[in-house]
């Protein structure tokens, strides 16, 4: 994942946007296991609206591939497919550990 | 130009964001990460514009909106909703009092929306502008997951039409969200409600509690459902409360669910009144009963002495009084018994203005300074009924409107034939028909209509010093149900009092006037006399012999029958105890029928099972006669007894 491009598309300064992604992967690192342990239970209001709150954070900041896995989650929840999540919380999980990955790569850059 | 503007939103993302972008742009911005914690900012910010995200823990975007619009510093404040929700549906922002819509999207798109909008801010004239919202084309498909849209409906169909009231509460007991049953429950709308301290919903003096019950309902550790067993007062109401903690992942509140027991209570207090009647009518019969018996042995032996006994002895007038006592002895078990619907032995046919005349002479003896007027229709219909008893009745109301003038005064008394028509309404009213209507009204002190309330409870008495028993009217009451009749009463304060008797039309026709001036016989005849109680077969064997008949006596049903059989068609009459162990006098008379159908049988009884007796008298016994007795009394019965052929 490359921030500086990210930051261009966006039209903001790198610097933001790595605030921006910071605080993202922050609340939708805990949303996401706090989605899995309700997921679990099959409280599936809570997993629904944490879905919809990682999936409208990662539209802001332009992650189509976690926005999309969160809708498809939500929509999962809404057909009662809860078996069909689980590969998209996966990838939602990878796509975040690149953006880890690449704030902490900046960090040691410099 | 500066603005002042709050951004609420549950996103640190986008507060960040946000922030950001309108601080540059030099406004000066607040934010708030949920809908309480930005009505709490209102208090002391008054911003130009707010945006504002719909989905939110505790006050959602909407409510927040209407809310705000409900404020009067408010009104002017541009309101622009910022969500996703947008971008998958239509939002009619309008409907709760939003000015604009913005679509969330990537953030360039949103920040040049943002700042479009505020530029709309400023242009705005009173006219509203068509509902627009802004970005919405940009956005991915409108796929919205319309699967989930439905369940939440159904949730919300079930929670607008639940009868318990139903919150949702922060930890710190904020008001969130309340169902509209919660908003008739409480008499409040709401906009007063959200937001508002749950807790203020309660007495003053109930406080404490409720504080302490949501502290244990919100303990971290280990929360529990809490029910709190009623009744607390909420809008003068009493009400019963639940309280189920909700621990969510990222918000912890309270779901309180308030039931109203209005109705419950109302029950249960009508339900602990008809059992506490039942009991104490069932009570008083057994009361009655073993006290008539009673009464009968000590009536009996003062009658036996009275007979032996001159005018001069010295114990006469003790005698005397003790017959006297007796009386009223038997008198108090006879409102008992009419208050327990018990004691109707013999129904038949009755002149009510007889009846009227006969009592209310005796009456007038006791109380000459009250002047009677009668004014009794001349075609009066019959009505079925105990004599006695409706004797009881008159007397219980003659009493009571002499009592209420004290210094003597009028008192009328009327009948009338009256037909009662279908009254519309209630259940329990009289059954439409013809009536015997006998009014009783006097100009005395009257009553309120606290005291008007309670006069047929039974022991309700306003007479001082053990001068009233509190029975009267609640026997009458009895009496007159039991009769299928009704009473009608209308008193005022110092205006007198009328009681109105209605007591149903008999079918049948009066049976003729007996003529008691008979030839007076010399008594003869051989009577059983059966009874499941030594004291009374010794009195009554006495009594017999002395009125110049020659008794048998008989301990229980078998040995009566023994003996009938033994002196077969030599008994004149038996006179036979209802309620005896073993075998009861209703199958002791089938017994007897059987073995000599042309047998004369007189019951005698201190109380009897509602019907006992009429059953048998039904079945054609000739005659009833209630203990206690005394001699002359029991004398006159048994004559006309033997007298009918
Ligand atoms: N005619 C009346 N005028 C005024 N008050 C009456 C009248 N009849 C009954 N009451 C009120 O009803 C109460 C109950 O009457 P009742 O049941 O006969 O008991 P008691 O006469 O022993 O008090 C009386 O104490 C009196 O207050
Ligand atoms: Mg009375």
């Amino acid at each position: 994942m490359n921030i500086k491009e990210l930051a261009s598309r966006l039209e903001i300064e790198e610097k933001e946007c790595r605030e921006f992604l910071f605080l993202f992967q922050k609340t939708a690192t805990l949303e996401l296991s706090n989605l899995e342990r309700a997921l679990k239970m099959k409280e599936v209001s809570v997993v629904e609206r944490l879905a919809h709150s990682i999936k409208g954070a990662a539209g802001i900041l332009g992650l189509t591939e976690i926005q999309d896995a969160a809708k498809k989650i939500e929509r999962s929840l809404g057909l009662n497919q809860l078996d069909e999540i689980q590969s998209e919380l996966l990838l939602i999980k990878k796509t975040l550990e690149a953006v880890t990955l690449a704030l902490n790569k900046k960090f040691k850059d410099a | 130009m500066k603005k002042k503007i709050l951004v609420v939103d549950n996103h640190p993302l986008m507060l960040t964001f946000m922030s950001q972008l309108l601080e540059k742009e030099g406004h000066q911005v607040l934010t708030a990460d949920n809908g309480l914690s930005a009505l709490e900012r209102l208090k002391t910010f008054t911003p130009d514009i707010i945006f504002i995200d719909l989905i939110m823990p505790h006050i959602s975007g909407e409510k927040l909106c209407q809310i705000i619009r409900k404020t009067p510093a408010l009104k002017e404040t541009y309101l622009i909703i910022l969500s996703a929700i947008a971008a998958e549906q239509e939002v009619d922002y309008a409907s709760f009092g939003a000015d604009a819509c913005i679509a969330k999207g990537s953030l360039d798109k949103m920040a040049k929306h943002i700042l479009a909008s505020l530029a709309l801010a400023d242009r705005r004239t009173g006219a509203s502008s068509p509902p627009k919202i802004i970005g919405i084309e940009e956005v991915y498909a409108r796929n919205i997951t319309t699967e989930l849209l439905s369940v939440k409906k159904h949730f919300e169909v079930i929670l607008n039409s639940m009868v318990e009231g139903i919150f949702e509460i922060t930890p710190q007991g904020k008001i969130v969200y309340t169902n509209p049953r919660a908003m008739t429950l409480t008499n409040r709308t709401e906009d007063q409600l959200l937001s508002s301290d749950f807790i203020e919903l309660f007495l003053p003096s109930d406080r404490p509690k409720i504080k302490e019950i949501l502290h244990q309902a919100g303990v971290p550790s280990k929360p529990l459902p809490v029910h709190v067993n009623g009744p607390l007062i909420v809008n003068e109401k009493p009400m019963d409360l639940r309280l189920l903690p909700i621990i969510e992942e990222t918000q912890r509140s309270l779901i309180v669910i308030l039931t109203d027991l209005s109705e419950q209570k109302r029950m249960e207090a009508q339900l602990i009144q008809s059992q506490k009647m039942e009991a104490i009518g069932t009570l008083a019969g057994g009361i009655a009963h073993d006290f008539n018996n009673l009464l009968m042995v000590i009536q009996g032996n003062a009658s036996l002495m009275l007979l032996d006994m001159d005018t001069s002895h010295p114990h006469y007038a003790m005698v005397k009084m003790i017959e006297k006592q007796v009386q009223s002895g038997s008198q108090l078990t006879a409102q008992l018994l009419g208050y327990a619907r018990k004691g109707r032995y013999e129904l038949r046919p009755i002149d009510l203005n007889r009846l009227i005349i006969d009592t209310s002479e005796i009456f007038w003896r006791t109380r000459k300074n009250i002047t009677l007027h009668r004014d009794l229709a001349e075609n009066l219909l019959p009505c079925e009924a105990d004599q006695s008893q409706i004797e009881q009745v008159l007397m219980n109301l003659l009493v009571n409107a002499a009592d209420a003038m004290p210094e003597g005064g009028d008192l009328s008394l009327t009948t009338a034939n009256v037909k009662v028509n279908e009254l519309p309404g209630k259940g329990d009213l009289p059954k439409p028909g013809d009536y015997v209507l006998l009014t009783v009204s006097d100009q005395g002190v009257g009553m309120d209509p606290e005291t008007l309330h309670r006069i047929f409870d039974p022991f309700f008495t306003t007479k001082q010093g053990g001068r009233g028993t509190g029975l009267g009217l609640a026997a009458t009451y009895g009496i007159v149900k039991g009769h299928g009749g009704f009473i009608e009463v209308e008193s005022q304060k110092g205006h007198g009092s009328t009681f109105k008797i209605y007591l149903p039309v008999s079918t049948q026709v009066l049976p003729p006037q007996k003529t008691s001036s008979a030839p007076q016989l010399k008594p003869t005849g051989k009577i059983l006399l059966v009874d499941d109680e030594e004291v009374i077969l010794e009195v009554g064997e006495k009594i017999l012999k002395v009125l110049g008949y020659q008794p048998l006596v008989a301990k229980g049903g078998p040995k009566a029958i023994e003996i009938f059989k033994e002196h077969h068609g030599t008994i004149d009459l038996v006179i036979l105890d209802i309620i005896m162990p073993h075998m009861g006098g209703g199958e002791v008379y089938d017994r007897l029928k059987e073995i000599s159908p042309e047998v004369k049988v007189l019951l005698s009884s201190g109380y009897s099972l509602d019907g006992e007796a009429s059953n048998i008298m039904a079945k054609g016994c000739d005659g009833f006669i209630q203990k206690p007795f005394d001699i002359d009394h029991l004398a006159q019965t048994i004559k006309n007894i033997l007298e009918t052929v």
